[in-house]
């Protein structure tokens, strides 16, 4: 069966060949001379679970819990079952996963192709640190067991490998308590510098921490914002088990669907979200789901980029290099004038392996829609990233090159590459994003 | 409740599974392979807290004896059975098939369905409220030269969930038996049709509704009532025309 793709960010499109096994003779049986690649959900914002010459072989009905230990806290899933699914079954438990991607319709396996960071990324880590074992099944290897002991070098290529190394099988996943809801303070900044400031103060005492930031507006007012610093409000654990959410579905793109985001409307939504969430309610508390989900209930956002879509950038910049950094991406932003529809950072802290998306210092996200006429912008961040050693998240930008890439992750590009290769000389996993990368 | 589900790793039964999980059954899920039943039994028991155990069976050939003794020493007397599973070789029929592929397709949709209910036939005539659930097919309402083994097995199965219902007047049982349309299955994956594919979990819980009642045969859905009742009104002169099949190809 043939069917049409789109990456969440609408960037790109293509179709190809799709199967939905749902017995383990269909999936543990591929023929090793083809190409392929495993899809959970189908919602990364880049082509990661789909492409031109793949077939993709959708895992939504290898979602089943297989093993649960409440006192160890630990639990073997398959890789299709969504963060929300377990997220109704861990919460009856007052567990959760410690590290949680935006949106409960992710799967398990692609928050390990992806290797996401979840809300606290300096408390937690990436989502390998919650990672105790891996079921991978490759044709020409058969079922591997990958663990920091067993496989390790296959665990750790897997881990942040875009799915590249086979289809996660199950996973058995290490748990943390929940805390409880969490009471939010968002404290205004005027400007990006005040931003990374704050942020670099408030990174080890908060539990929730993220800034939204105006963009849109070039000026005085350019960079204003808040900072979000949450704590988990640990007298109050008031859980619901199950909740709902709008499905994301970027495969079915609408006949109409006009861009709403110009510069008079983001300037005026900007405004009124600035007004709403720092006069009107800068204290308050939110559920743990509202929490761990920022977009569950923000499916119209991606929508009012219109069909076009948008270009997501995840910017990690160096703490060290920080002030400098910014002083030139504001000039660059000034002088080209993107509309930005959203810009948030985050402090980050880590150590940078292969293509994962980690290091120390600070992560800033801007969502512009897909113009052509930004085309030289993103060119120019492209260069400025390469010259203050800053990485791009390769799993939110459907448009970064092979040669940025190798520039930007420079020999951990290599090194990955180099494993892929040994452990698949065949390279029978394949999609559109390791195409575009050259992997 | 206590619930026999064969079938169950995929399609309507594994749907089935999981309606009846919710709902508190207890479970006895049998599937053809050990790799799909044992997920299955660890997911439900785990999400709904109720006990589910399992068994991989081959239906084209096996004991109905020894099924019967894992079910009673692990559940005990089962309250319902239902009968979901089902082969078919959709693109091939008649002399494209072998005949082991005939056998399996007799095996698994009828032979092995007489099998079972007549073992636990004991069982759910005990005492009240029992069900025997048979899941047949649209492709039985009227023959046609597709899928015609796999039809003529279904209706058979029919044939005999009516004799069943018959035995059983002055018991307790309740039979019902269901023509079920196209579901959104790995089965139906390919085909392409006007008609839309029913999604298995709707079909399971009416299934579950429909449970304490006797039901001679009902279409699932329900429009599938209103499609057949015309195909079945179409005259020879033009039905004999209708996806019309070379023998010489």
């Amino acid at each position: 069966m043939e069917k049409k793709f789109t990456s969440l960010d609408r960037y790109f499109s293509c179709k190809a060949k799709y199967i939905e096994p749902d017995r383990y003779r269909n999936l543990l049986t591929l023929d090793n001379t083809k190409k392929y690649i495993a899809q959970g959900s189908g919602i990364s914002y880049v082509p990661a679970s789909f492409g031109r010459s793949s077939q993709v072989i959708n895992l939504r009905s290898f979602d089943r819990i297989l093993y649960f230990n409440k006192d160890e806290k630990n639990i073997v899933v398959e890789g299709g079952i969504t963060i929300g699914k377990l997220y109704n079954f861990l919460t009856q438990h007052k567990l959760c996963l410690p590290v949680q991607p935006g949106h409960p319709q992710i799967t398990i396996g692609g928050c390990i192709a992806c290797n996401i960071f979840g809300k606290n990324q300096v408390r937690h880590g990436l989502f390998s640190a919650s990672v105790i074992e891996i079921q991978l099944y490759h044709p020409l290897h058969g079922v591997l067991s990958l663990s920091g002991d067993e496989n390790s070098e296959i665990f750790e290529l897997t881990c942040g490998g875009f799915g590249l190394t086979g289809i996660i099988i199950s996973a058995k996943l290490r748990l943390s308590h929940i805390e409880g809801d969490v009471i939010t303070h968002n404290i205004k900044v005027d400007n990006l510098l005040d931003t990374f400031n704050a942020l670099n103060d408030l990174r080890d005492k908060s539990d929730l921490l993220y800034t939204w930031n105006d963009l849109s507006t070039f000026g005085r007012k350019f960079g204003r914002g808040f900072i979000v610093s949450g704590n988990f409000s640990r007298s109050n654990p008031a859980l619901r088990e199950s909740h709902s959410f709008k499905e994301l579905a970027p495969h079915n793109t609408k006949l109409f669907n006009p861009r709403i985001f110009n510069r008079v409307t983001t300037s005026l939504l900007n405004n009124v979200y600035f007004i709403q969430n720092t006069r009107l309610r800068p204290n308050r508390e939110i559920s743990f789901f509202e929490f761990s989900y920022p977009v569950a209930d923000k499916i119209l956002y991606f929508n009012m980029y219109g069909k076009k879509g948008f270009i997501e950038q995840q910017i990690l910049v160096q703490r060290d290099a920080c002030e400098e950094y910014l002083r030139e991406f504001e000039s660059l932003v000034k002088q080209h004038r993107p509309l930005v529809v959203l810009c948030s950072c985050k402090a980050f802290s880590g150590k940078r392996k292969l293509l994962n998306f980690n290091g120390d210092g600070i992560v800033l996200s801007i969502d512009v829609p897909n113009l052509q006429g930004y085309k030289d912008f993103f060119v120019q961040l492209d260069l400025l990233n390469i010259k203050f050693s800053a990485i791009d998240n390769i799993c939110k930008d459907s448009r970064i090159t092979k040669e940025v890439v190798r520039e930007q992750y420079k020999e951990g590009y290599d090194e990955f590459k180099e494993r892929l290769h040994g452990f698949d000389p065949k390279r029978l996993f394949v999609s559109e994003l390791s195409e575009r990368l050259g992997l | 409740m206590k619930s026999l589900i064969i079938g169950a790793s995929a399609g309507l039964g594994r749907a089935l599974s999981e309606v009846l999980a919710s709902k508190g059954h207890e479970l006895f899920l049998v599937a053809s392979d050990a790799r799909d039943i044992n997920p299955m039994v660890s997911d439900l028991s785990y999400r709904y807290k109720t006990r589910v155990y399992g068994c991989d069976l081959d239906l084209r050939d096996f004991s109905p004896n020894i099924l019967y003794e894992k079910v009673h020493s692990s559940i005990g007397e089962i309250d319902n059975l239902f009968l979901v599973a089902g082969i078919s070789f959709l693109e091939r029929d008649f002399a494209q098939l072998s005949v082991e592929e005939i056998e399996q397709i007799i095996n698994v949709n009828f032979l092995s369905c007489i099998k079972i209910v007549s073992i636990f036939l004991k069982d759910l005539t005990n005492s009240a409220n029992k069900n025997c659930v048979g899941i047949g097919s649209v492709a039985a309402s009227r023959a046609r030269n597709r899928n015609t083994t796999y039809a003529a097995c279904k209706k058979g199965l029919e044939f005999f969930f009516s004799g069943l219902k018959h035995l059983t007047a002055n018991t307790n049982l309740k039979i019902q038996f269901y023509r079920v349309g196209f579901l959104d299955t790995q089965l139906n994956f390919e085909q392409k049709s006007l008609i839309p594919k029913a999604s298995p979990t709707f079909i399971a819980e009416k299934l579950y509704k429909g449970l304490g009642k006797d039901i001679e045969m009902r279409y699932l859905p329900w429009w599938w009532a209103g499609i057949m009742f015309i195909y079945k009104m179409i005259p020879w002169f033009l039905y004999k025309r209708i996806g019309v099949v070379d023998l010489r190809s």
